[in-house]
């Protein structure tokens, strides 16, 4: 083993506890380390936010929000698992919340709850196909199935209890945004 | 197999996806704005509960929120009742929607303004603004006249409607947030 071998070896520690001690700062209220552990995790964060709301917009202020709420939530970070897995966890509940808040009043009582299918036209059986492209024009809880259990890794369950909805509606709606690209890329 | 490749794509193209993306813009000010803010407002409210014994806040829950509550529930009392009775009446004629939809919220923001009667103005000009919201519910409104099941535009005035709302609640400071 070289020297170059150990360096690279020893890289990924090094952040982790040069992440940890900017974790415990921040914890006692040092706002320039969060700032960056804000840096440090903004791409994850957002790449996230605009996958589940299917706007770049909505995504910013998901991720603002992500942010503040973590801010506040800190301290019930343990170290029991890796912060970037928890901070993971904390987007996915924000952001569901933050486009449960969207809906206002009459679209809950009147029960109207997805965004409409998007019309997009089938490209044929090309290799060239952005899957981002087609994520956010899914309607919107077959998007927010599809990113968490497909992407993301979730079980069925866990995505059902964090939308607050049946485990078989969650299935259904990833069938559905499974089809639905299917159609879109011409393999129907 | 269809199917099979169809499959074999998609989870090439997960694989593919990149784990991170940057916004277009920097967004920690705003979150840097937004904790400043909290730091500033819970040491004040934390004061404000421990002056007194009884707690200001058990005084104004009395005096304002109790008077709100009673309120919201005799509305949404005369909401479900009304949509009981007319509910299949509304879902075949959409454009009763958007009447209801204007009622309903004309009501909501009478109540609300009544109830901030009594409270300061953080703002001089919020009427101003209350009114270009208001103009511009009416112009989706009008809109609705000729598309009434456009949902897009249901769920616009619909935003339109919860901005006003939340204006007159921004603007106006409760009593115990003024002492």
């Amino acid at each position: 083993m070289t020297l170059n071998d150990n360096i690279i070896d020893a890289e990924p520690a090094l952040l982790e506890q040069r992440l940890n001690g900017l974790i415990e700062a921040a914890k006692s209220g040092d706002r320039g380390a969060y700032q960056q552990i804000y840096h440090q995790h903004i791409g994850q964060v957002y790449a996230l936010c605009f996958r589940l709301t299917g706007d770049k917009c909505n995504a910013e202020e998901a991720a603002q929000e992500v942010f503040i709420q973590v801010w506040q939530k800190l301290q019930n970070f343990k170290g029991d698992s890796k912060f970037s897995t928890w901070l993971h966890s904390v987007t996915s509940n924000v952001t569901i919340s933050y486009l449960r808040k969207q809906k206002g009043w009459w679209q809950k009582m009147l029960n109207i709850e997805d965004s409409p299918v998007m019309e997009m036209p089938s490209e044929g059986l090309s290799a060239d196909i952005d899957l981002d492209e087609y994520i956010v024009r899914l309607p919107e809880r077959a998007r927010i199935v599809f990113v968490l259990h497909a992407i993301e890794g979730y079980r069925y369950e866990e995505i059902a209890e964090r939308m607050n909805i049946a485990v078989g509606s969650c299935k259904a709606q990833f069938h559905r945004a499974k089809q639905l690209m299917k159609e879109w890329m011409g393999y129907d | 197999m269809t199917d099979k490749r169809f499959e074999q794509v998609i989870q090439e193209k997960i694989s593919e996806l990149p784990q991170q993306m940057q916004p277009e813009r920097d967004l920690w000010q705003g979150i840097d704005i937004a904790l400043t803010e909290q730091a500033q407002t819970e040491p004040t409210k934390k004061k404000q509960i421990s002056t007194d014994g009884n707690s200001l806040l058990s005084i104004a829950d009395w005096f304002l929120l109790k008077p709100m509550a009673m309120a919201a529930s005799v509305m949404l009392v005369a909401f479900f009742s009304w949509q009981t009775f007319n509910s299949a009446e509304l879902n075949s004629n959409p454009s009763n929607l958007v009447v209801q939809m204007m009622l309903q919220h004309e009501e909501q923001k009478s109540v609300l303004l009544a109830s901030y009667a009594q409270s300061p103005e953080l703002t001089s000009n919020w009427q101003a603004q209350l009114q270009e919201l208001e103009e511009a519910a009416n112009a989706i409104a009008s809109a609705l006249q000729s598309d009434p099941e456009n949902i897009a535009l249901l769920k616009m005035l619909q935003q339109v409607h919860q901005k006003q709302l939340q204006l007159i609640e921004s603007v106006h400071a409760a009593p115990w947030q003024t002492i």
